[in-house]
């Protein structure tokens, strides 16, 4: 049965003491296409959920889970 | 050096100021019953000339904003407004066949008013996208 995914992103990136757009150039995307991840608009590749676990220092599960 | 932002919003501004002239010449051959109520050549021009300012703002730019103002989101956006621009695209001619079938409009202003509203179609769906995501 498929879940809802919920992203805790913004939970980890303001812990991070990042701005949206700090964050963004980091993982060298738009500000927009974090600000649309954090708002549950846009769903982002596995590629880009690993590179902001990666800077962000947590696991891809700690910013993305599936609420069953 | 030009931001991912600001050639991000340059591309669906001229995105959309091409897309409203292609929309208001189709409108305005509806209402004036003209098949040229602009000069003819307005709309291509103005897109061609967004071409060249998009094509000039992006070769200007370092590619690491290049790199962020065309990443997933971007791609993601570009591929539904295609999708859009080309199932409008499509169902264009069973409508306006219908229409000229049934007298309602002349294939002479059925022609002008499909090809404008094809390039309306990809150009404005592109441009809401990008500005808002959540419309698709």
């Amino acid at each position: 049965m498929p879940g809802e995914l919920q992203n805790n992103l913004k939970k980890y990136r303001t812990a991070a003491d990042l701005t949206q757009a700090a964050l963004a150039d980091q993982v060298r995307v738009s500000r927009k296409t974090i600000n649309t991840i954090e708002n549950g608009v846009f769903v982002p590749s596995t590629v880009l959920a690993l590179r902001l676990a990666q800077h962000l220092k947590v696991s891809v599960h700690d910013l993305f889970e599936l609420r069953l | 050096m030009l931001s991912s932002e600001k050639i991000a919003r340059l591309q669906s501004f001229l995105f959309g100021a091409t897309g409203l002239i292609c929309m208001l010449y189709a409108l305005l051959v509806v209402f004036t019953g003209q098949p040229d109520p602009m000069p003819w050549w307005l709309p291509g021009s103005v897109g061609l000339l967004s071409a060249v300012l998009i094509f000039g703002k992006f070769h200007r730019a370092d590619p690491v904003s290049v790199q962020q103002a065309t990443d997933e989101l971007f791609k993601r956006n570009a591929a539904i407004a295609h999708r859009f621009g080309f199932w409008s695209a499509l169902l264009l001619y069973p409508f306006f066949g219908f229409l000229i079938a049934t007298g309602v409009i002349s294939l002479t202003l059925a022609f002008p008013i499909m090809g404008t509203l094809t390039a309306a179609a990809y150009l404005l769906s592109f441009a809401i996208l990008s500005e808002w995501p959540s419309a698709g």
